[in-house]
């Protein structure tokens, strides 16, 4: 494989990996809010329910 | 039914009114169907506005704005069926063919449909958020029960926003007048659907695939701020959709140079001014890029001159009446400029709270800390997911894409350093350039996707991180219907709706509906709960000051004192039927967006030491979770008995 191809090669990682880091960042800092909303969610769901 | 038929009536003769204009200025048919419908809408949005301003001050009821809307038919009648058939057959049975023979585009499609008429819908529900209560809607409901246009100057004390640009709450004032708050909801959430169609038009203009630009309105419309605002009467959606057809338009002059894309430009960018003052450092970022243009570019001069010139046109009435009425064409804004005598406004609200710091490393983490830690360091979970962080730096793979997006990125990232330093940095305030970073966003994803479906190890987690953004941003989306379409479609009451569904504070929809509907005609009510909810009534209220102090903020920051036999005497000529007072008060500004409520001190509020030694005797006549109602006159009668204060 040439050089400009491993590089080519290369830019699709880099964009699934820009990805899979911005979301494990999200998710890991706001998991106290999820949870709070979850809570949230859970109980109006129950009361519709009723 | 009749709220949506109004609805697609508003839409149509006014598309139909600015169609005469902007047929005008296109006489070379350089705009497609589809941009030329997009224009004639929000260029007839003048119509509605220079209608109530000229008229609202005299009089704002439904039988002037009824005429006005008569007038406006009446007009648009013989351009209407012209327009239907030359622009929205022909786009719509475009379209339609595109999507039968290609299943993701037809998805998509589905999606940007269900998402948009779900939010229009939505404004059905009874009015909820805290801006709109208020200002937004009960300023103008201020002025229909007055029968006019005023600036509630007393209440103004605390928001300064009576004199604000009024190209949406003009469309409110001519809702309430003719119909109700759901409409003038339902009406905001139209250009939320205009600002999405603006962005697949600027994405198809750019030569991007029709999939790419549905994609980039669904990515827009699911934006939480987005979703939610447009079933309010919020001005950012509006704000957004007149500055993605500014850039629309500019683009479009940049490939032909006429004069009239030119007008057109300058009428969308006079529209952003009208709707929000941040259309100001909006407009100022066009600067370099028309710069450079001219004198290097060395297009011609129409741009230059005709689109800062029309704009200063349309916006020439609002600077005249607020110089007219304050001294000050930009009111409330520098005021120490026009009005060195006078306080200055907005000055502490700007860099209070929001953003870890105004550094060159905080402007460049700016995305970064507002997608990803917004409870932390912003204004909250405004953006949902974020995939917009995720998916607009992915543009990079597809250069030729990222080539002409070059133009409007000078515009984005001129208008977020100013927004980051000059601006109070509330993420909403990005608006105008959402749309653009739908574009970007959904040309992104599209790179990827390109560069990843031939790599049998990166496609599937390619699949299932969009896969995840999806499923998180869909519950964001997905929650406001469940919030709002019950109320909305009258399965549920307006009381338990608001006793269900938080706001700031709460809407104080049970005390002041009580108030409202027991409060005789010609009867007043004392109130110190700020801010005043547009479910009060809004012209019996003598709120916290009285009609002679209303003004004391445009001479000093210093509250006016009143003693207390001052207080007896006036409170004893008014006489008033309740006095309105707050209990408690809620803040979610944590990591967790979870209420905390905390008792009102009233200490805190103008006149508790008079009230508080009365109150605590009384069992107010109502009481909500954050307000109460006391009865007047044994309110008053108390308060005769009290020792006077030293």
């Amino acid at each position: 494989m040439s050089k400009s191809e491993n590089y080519k090669a290369l830019f699709p990682a880099l964009g699934v990996a820009w990805c899979a880091v911005v979301m494990a960042t999200y998710y890991v800092s706001n998991v106290g809010y999820y949870e709070e909303k979850v809570g949230v969610f859970a109980k109006f769901l129950f009361e519709a329910l009723q | 039914m009749a709220s949506i038929l109004f609805v697609l009536v508003f839409f149509a003769v006014l598309a139909a009114l600015g169609f005469v204009a902007v047929s005008k200025f296109d006489r070379q048919q350089r705009l497609s169907g589809f941009e030329r419908v997009l224009f004639s809408f929000a260029t007839g949005c003048y119509a509605i506005y220079f209608g109530v301003f000229a008229i609202g001050y005299w009089r704002l009821d439904s039988t002037t704005m009824g005429i006005l809307a008569g007038v406006l038919i009446l007009t648009a009648l013989p351009v209407l069926g012209r327009l239907a058939l030359r622009d929205f057959g022909r786009t719509f049975a475009r379209v339609y063919q595109m999507a039968r023979g290609d299943r993701l585009l037809a998805l998509l499609w589905l999606a940007v449909i269900g998402v948009g008429l779900s939010a229009i819908i939505q404004g059905m529900a009874p009015p909820n958020d805290y801006d709109s209560l208020m200002y937004h809607l009960s300023y103008p409901q201020h002025d229909i029960e007055l029968g006019r246009i005023a600036v509630p100057w007393g209440r103004d004390s605390g928001t300064q926003t009576g004199l604000f640009p009024a190209m949406m709450s003009n469309m409110t004032r001519f809702a309430l007048a003719l119909t109700n708050a759901g409409v003038a909801q339902m009406l905001h959430g139209v250009f939320g659907l205009l600002a999405a169609a603006a962005a697949a038009a600027l994405a198809l203009r750019l030569k991007m695939s029709q999939s790419v630009a549905v994609l980039a309105a669904l990515l827009f419309l699911s934006i939480r701020f987005v979703v939610w605002e447009m079933a309010t009467v919020e001005v950012d959606i509006a704000f957004a959709a007149f500055s993605i057809l500014a850039m629309l338009a500019y683009t479009l002059w940049r490939q032909h140079e006429t004069f009239g894309l030119a007008a057109i430009f300058g009428l969308m960018i006079g529209a952003a001014l009208l709707t929000k003052y941040q259309g100001y450092p909006f407009a100022a970022a066009f600067g370099p890029l028309i710069l450079y243009d001219r004198f290097v570019g060395r297009k011609n001069w129409s741009a230059f001159l005709a689109g800062p010139a029309v704009a200063f046109c349309v916006i020439v009435p609002h600077l005249a009446r607020n110089a007219m009425m304050t001294g000050n064409p930009l009111f409330p804004l520098l005021n120490n400029f026009f009005n060195p005598e006078e306080p200055v406004y907005f000055e502490t609200s700007i860099f209070e709270h929001y953003g870890p710091g105004m550094g060159l490393l905080d402007l460049i983490m700016a995305p970064w800390n507002f997608s990803i830690l917004p409870m932390q360091h912003f204004d909250g979970m405004v953006l949902g997911a974020p995939y917009l962080l995720a998916l607009v730096p992915l543009v990079v793979f597809d250069l030729p894409q990222a080539k002409r997006l070059r133009p409007m990125l000078t515009i984005l990232g001129v208008f977020f350093v100013v927004w980051f330093y000059l601006l109070n940095q509330q993420v909403r305030f990005l608006s105008p350039v959402m749309p653009l970073l739908a574009i970007f966003a959904a040309a992104g994803a599209t790179a990827l996707w390109r560069a990843v479906r031939q790599h049998k190890g990166l496609k599937p987690v390619y699949i299932a991180l969009i896969g995840v953004l999806f499923i998180n941003q869909s519950m964001f989306v997905g929650i406001y219907s469940a919030i709002r379409l019950p109320v909305a479609l009258g399965l549920m009451t307006a009381e338990t709706f608001h006793s269900k569904t938080p706001t700031m504070t709460g809407a104080m929809y049970g005390t002041c509906t009580f108030i409202r509907r027991n409060l005789k005609p010609g009867e007043q009510y004392f109130s110190v709960v700020w801010p005043h909810s547009f479910y009060c009534p809004q012209v019996s209220v003598t709120l916290s000051y009285f009609d002679d102090e209303a003004k004391w903020w445009r001479e000093t920051d210093q509250p006016p004192e009143m003693n207390f036999n001052t207080f007896m005497q006036r409170v004893e000529t008014a006489n008033f039927r309740y006095f309105f007072v707050p209990t408690a008060f809620e803040q979610r500004r944590n990591d967790t967006a979870k209420a905390i409520i905390t008792k009102v001190n009233p200490l805190d509020y103008r006149f508790g030491n008079y009230l508080q030694p009365v109150l605590s005797r009384l069992q107010p006549v109502f009481e909500g979770h954050y307000s109460a109602v006391y009865d007047g006159p044994a309110v008053i009668e108390l308060l005769k008995d009290l020792p006077q204060p030293e």
